[in-house]
């Protein structure tokens, strides 16, 4: 480094001292500026070139043939700088400087493209070069450097599902078999629009996977926004029924037809075909699963934090390197894996891990199970075949489980909250397991407080309020020893490992990220989550289970925008709810049952007892 | 229908065989190569001549009825193939026969009888030369035989006959809850204890001095059928293809066990959960006749049983870990005598299977192992539809139905 910089003193010193002479002679004059870009390319070649020397005697002394390099430093940056995706890039983020190595596993140069003050610098690019004959092997741009996973490796969430021979017929089983296609007059409705809504994702989805982040992630917000903009509808709409107004629009004949208060449907398969559907397709889910999937960092934080437990040892705190941030889900999510991981023990790396494969599809089978539960006892066998159908169509669920990471937990727990709606400790119980697999749904912990059925009795509202607290204590108490498993350690870790992780998180994967500028937007949209969250306690006066599971996906939804690394992943979540909203035919809502009118009484006693009423 | 023609049928049908197995049949196995076994069948009976005892002696794969098959083959005169291709031809004249009469006694309508016969008549057609080299059509003939001595309530006979096709061929084990369940339907337990006591003595006859003199070679055999990999033309098989054809999930073959398998612990899970599958499915097929046969009019058995062993026969390919092409001919005599509208499209369904299996084997066979994907795709259609033709042919009240508008016409 002192040669370095005596050096460019030097020339620097003999630029200006020549600069006059130079211009008179007519001849161009170089300021210290590109005198010192031109020394750096120097010093850069010769660092390079004692890499590579230092290279061939580490193989020489290991035994192995030194590579000799085709191509020279300043050979594999020009070629470099000619890629037209780096030319893009670097255009709107200048290069202060380029540096360029050697890799001896793969004989690719790496030449990287540097901004920012020497103290704070930014690799802005790579550019990966063969050696042997100087294409271009990968070009990495922006958050693309850090982040491996916005690079659009093929299948790197996932593997075979992402190829669009699966994707497709997926998505078209899924249009398939939840649309009225045999009465064409009755797609022209919301609902089909809700369904394309939910495929819509899809699109961004393809950016991702073509490593276009900057596409893919606003493209993901849009189904997002009109999602939650289509439940708060829902439950404002049924709201207003429910008070009576709008009731006028309603056709008389409609009113009378109006028998039942079961669903309906508006598929149009026999059960047989319904049956055989959702065969061939957990065949082709699980199938995938486990023969051409991969198991992402998730899934192995899962197996690991098992394999912990089983040794006694809380997993706050306490996980590898090379998994270091992986201790960052509730305590549910280690302890789920412990079973799969005793049958196929951990060995320590990162392998095929069948533990994960196993505790994936039990998720996934969950989720499934519960919406089928849900479906049958909401509207008969039908409903429940069909709500199946659409869990296991949808291809981000396969998605998920492809990754065999751990979000159909989640959506398990909201398809079993709406199985024991009826009940306030179920609804707890589940609810608080929610919470202790992934924090997210602590979202829906006011929400669910509320007893979902209007007619219910009201002079129960304190015993359902204690059972449905009590659910969730014994949800807390049966995973959260394993944060005592160390003492009182593992308490103190979880908080930061958990919650104090996600708030600081940094991730390319949402505008937030992209546009940190945006934070007021970002704290002011959490700030109305919140609100919302707490506001669902007084609002719909009286809640029905439609609107119960509507808020619900609104909150997941709202949740999911302020997120500052949100993904594919997460779609799941809310998925269970929006089903249920939006694949039945719900009938319309009837009033809510108007108190008797009490007629005036002078006798004060009597009037405060009605108010009380 | 002309009465002469309807009262000969069985013979016209037979005629009909004859002459497709001995003019198109032959033009076709001269003019198409063919995989042949009877290499094998001749090694056995080469054993058995030099004084070798099977199981003893020398390994074999089949029970020993196939063994008896083999030695009887060897010591009548002629060529060992002519004479091994003459009697199949006895035997697919035998289906043929069994088919049509129990079309017959089932009460269905001349030309139902002899579009169930023809189809059996013509199989070898269908599915191609192979049936000249393999023994499966002894086993329908014996398949066949079995439902018209239940349809004609001879139940010892019945079994009698199962016994045989167990020794035979192990597959036929499948078919005793069925036969349990509808003769205990007809005529209570103990009548059930005699009859099946005789199929138990056959089998013992035959099998408990083998065991004793070759305990370790009638291990073996068991041993070998339970030690082969998920065979390549079997519907897990072609559910690994199908994985493979979407998303590219990686697969690989191998010779081994005298045919094409797929090796690694993913098939093998498949196989394992193939075998679960098939035992559930067999389960469920006796439940359901159970309860099928508690609420239909006793004439309705008949239907009833036929359609369960037609559904057990599918089921034994659909869910077997093999699925030698040739197995498709134990298919046929049941799957053409279902009664009722599902009965007409089992029949379609059941020509299509075989005319597709003929698609790939024997001349596209060496691309499917090389899993190409025509062929992979032509395997997974003909896979899929048995598993339709099993969906079909199952047990349900409309083939009761049918069988009593039958008996009632």
């Amino acid at each position: 480094m002192r040669l370095r910089g005596l050096v460019i003193t030097l020339v620097a010193a003999l630029a200006l001292v020549a600069a006059p002479s130079l211009n008179a002679a007519g001849l161009t004059i170089t300021t210290p500026a590109e005198a010192l870009a031109a020394v750096s390319g120097e010093l850069n070649g010769i660092a390079a070139g004692a890499a590579a020397l230092q290279a061939q005697a580490s193989a020489r002394a290991a035994g192995k043939t030194p590579y000799s390099a085709t191509l020279s430093s300043e050979e594999a940056t020009t070629l470099a700088k000619a890629d037209q995706r780096l030319k893009d890039w670097i255009a709107d983020h200048p290069i202060h400087r380029t540096a360029s190595e050697l890799q001896d596993k793969d004989h690719r140069w790496k030449v990287s493209f540097i901004s920012g003050p020497k103290t704070a610098e930014v690799v802005e690019a790579e550019v990966y070069v063969r050696d042997e004959d100087g294409s271009i092997a990968e070009v990495r741009v922006g958050p693309q450097v850090a982040w491996m996973m916005a690079r659009g490796y093929d299948g790197a969430f996932g593997r075979g599902v992402n190829n669009l021979r699966v994707w497709i017929p997926l998505c078209l089983v899924f249009l398939l078999v939840l649309l009225p296609i045999t009465r064409p007059r009755s797609m022209r409705s919301w609902r089909t629009l809700d369904l394309l809504a939910l495929l819509s994702f899809s699109i961004s989805w393809w950016y991702f996977n073509n490593g276009d982040i900057f596409t893919s992630v606003p493209l993901q917000y849009l189904p997002l926004i009109y999602l939650l903009a289509r439940m708060v509808f829902i439950t404002v709409q049924r709201a207003r029924a429910a008070k009576g107004r709008g009731r006028e629009a309603e056709p008389a004949d409609a009113r009378s037809t109006r028998t039942s208060r079961r669903p309906g449907l508006p598929g149009w398969m026999p059960t047989w075909l319904l049956v055989t559907v959702l065969v061939v397709l957990l065949a082709l889910r699980w199938g995938l699963n486990a023969f051409d999937s991969n198991v992402i960092d998730v899934g192995y934080a899962g197996v690991i934090g098992a394999d912990l437990i089983q040794h006694g040892t809380t997993p706050y705190g306490n996980f590898p390197k090379d998994c270091g941030q992986c201790d960052t889900y509730g305590p549910l999510n280690y302890l789920v894996y412990v079973p799969f991981e005793v049958a196929e023990p951990f060995h320590g790396k990162w392998d095929d891990l069948p533990a994960a494969h196993g505790a994936a599809t039990l998720f996934d089978a969950l989720a499934l199970l519960g919406l089928m539960v849900a479906g049958w006892r909401l509207g008969g066998r039908r409903l429940g075949l069909t709500l199946a159908i659409a869990w296991a169509a949808f291809p981000f669920t396969a998605f998920t489980l492809s990754s065999n990471s751990n979000d159909a937990l989640i959506a398990a727990a909201m398809a079993w909250g709406l199985v024991l709606a009826a009940r306030p400790m179920g609804r707890g119980l589940t609810l608080g397991l929610g919470i202790a697999a992934k924090i997210v749904p602590v979202v829906l912990v006011p929400l669910w407080a509320r007893h979902p059925f209007p007619r219910a009795d009201p002079q129960g509202g304190r015993r359902r309020l204690m059972a449905y607290i009590g659910g969730l204590v014994i949800a807390a108490l049966l995973t959260g020893w394993v944060l005592f498993l160390d003492g009182l350690s593992g308490v103190t870790a979880f908080w930061s490992r958990t919650v104090g992780y996600q708030a600081g998180r940094d991730s390319p994967f949402s505008i937030w990220g992209q546009h940190p500028d945006l934070g007021y937007v970002h704290i002011a949209l959490m700030g109305l989550v919140i609100v919302a969250g707490l506001a669902v306690l007084r609002w719909p006066r009286r809640i029905d289970l439609v609107q119960w599971a509507a808020i619900g996906a609104a909150l997941l939804i709202g949740f999911e925008l302020t997120l500052t690394h949100w993904f594919y992943l997460y779609i799941p979540w809310f998925l269970p709810l929006i089903l249920v909203v939006v694949v039945p035919e719900w009938p319309r809502r009837e009033r809510d049952p108007i108190p008797p009118r009490t007629p005036p009484n002078p006798d004060p006693d009597t009037q405060r007892e009605a108010a009380t009423a | 229908m002309n009465p002469r023609l309807e009262k000969w049928l069985p013979l016209w049908l037979s005629v009909l065989a004859l002459l497709v197995w001995i003019g198109p049949l032959q033009w076709m196995a001269a003019h198409v190569s063919q995989i042949s076994d009877v290499p094998v069948y001749q090694a056995v009976y080469d054993h058995m001549s030099a004084g070798e005892m099977p199981y003893r002696d020398f390994p074999l794969e089949y029970p020993p009825g196939a063994a008896v098959l083999f030695w009887i083959t060897g010591v009548l005169p002629g060529a060992f193939g002519t004479t091994f291709a003459t009697l199949m031809l006895f035997s697919l004249i035998a289906t043929v026969i069994a088919v049509t009469l129990t079309a017959k006694a089932l009460g269905m309508s001349p030309w139902r009888q002899m579009a169930a016969g023809a189809v059996v008549a013509l199989s070898p057609l269908l599915l191609g030369d192979l049936l000249t080299t393999r023994f499966d059509l002894l086993l329908a003939a014996l398949i066949a035989w079995m439902m018209w001595a239940v349809v004609t309530d001879r139940m010892t006979m019945a079994w009698v006959i199962l016994a045989v096709a167990i020794l035979v061929k192990l597959v036929p084990l499948a078919f005793i809850p069925v036969l349990l369940i509808v003769h205990w339907r007809r005529h209570g337990w103990p009548s059930v204890a005699r009859a099946a006591g005789w199929c138990a003595a056959i089998v013992a006859v035959v099998v408990v001095p083998l065991i004793i003199t070759a305990p370790h070679g009638m291990w073996g055999t068991i041993s070998y059928h339970l030690d082969r990999p998920l065979q390549l033309e079997s519907t897990g098989a072609a559910y690994l293809m199908s994985l493979r054809i979407l998303a590219g999930a990686p697969l690989a073959v191998e010779s081994s066990f005298g045919s094409q398998g797929l090796p690694g612990d993913g098939p093998q899970f498949v196989a394992l959960i193939s075998t679960v599958v098939l035992v559930v499915l067999i389960a469920a097929i006796a439940y359901t006749l159970w309860r099928l046969l508690l609420t239909s009019p006793a004439m309705a058995d008949s239907a009833l049983f036929v359609a369960a062993i037609a559904t057990t026969c599918i089921a034994l390919l659909v869910a077997g870990k093999v699925l030698s092409p040739q197995f498709l001919v134990w298919i046929i005599p049941g799957a053409v005598l279902v009664t009722g509208r599902m009965g007409r499209w089992a029949v379609g369904i059941s020509v299509a299977a075989l005319l597709v299996t003929q698609a790939y084997f024997p001349a596209g066979y060496w691309q499917l192992v090389a899993l190409q994907t025509p062929q992979m795709g032509i395997l997974i259609l003909r896979d899929g539809l048995l598993i339709v033709l099993m969906a079909l042919c199952w047990p349900r009240r409309a083939v009761a139905t049918a069988a009593e508008e039958l008996s009632s016409a």
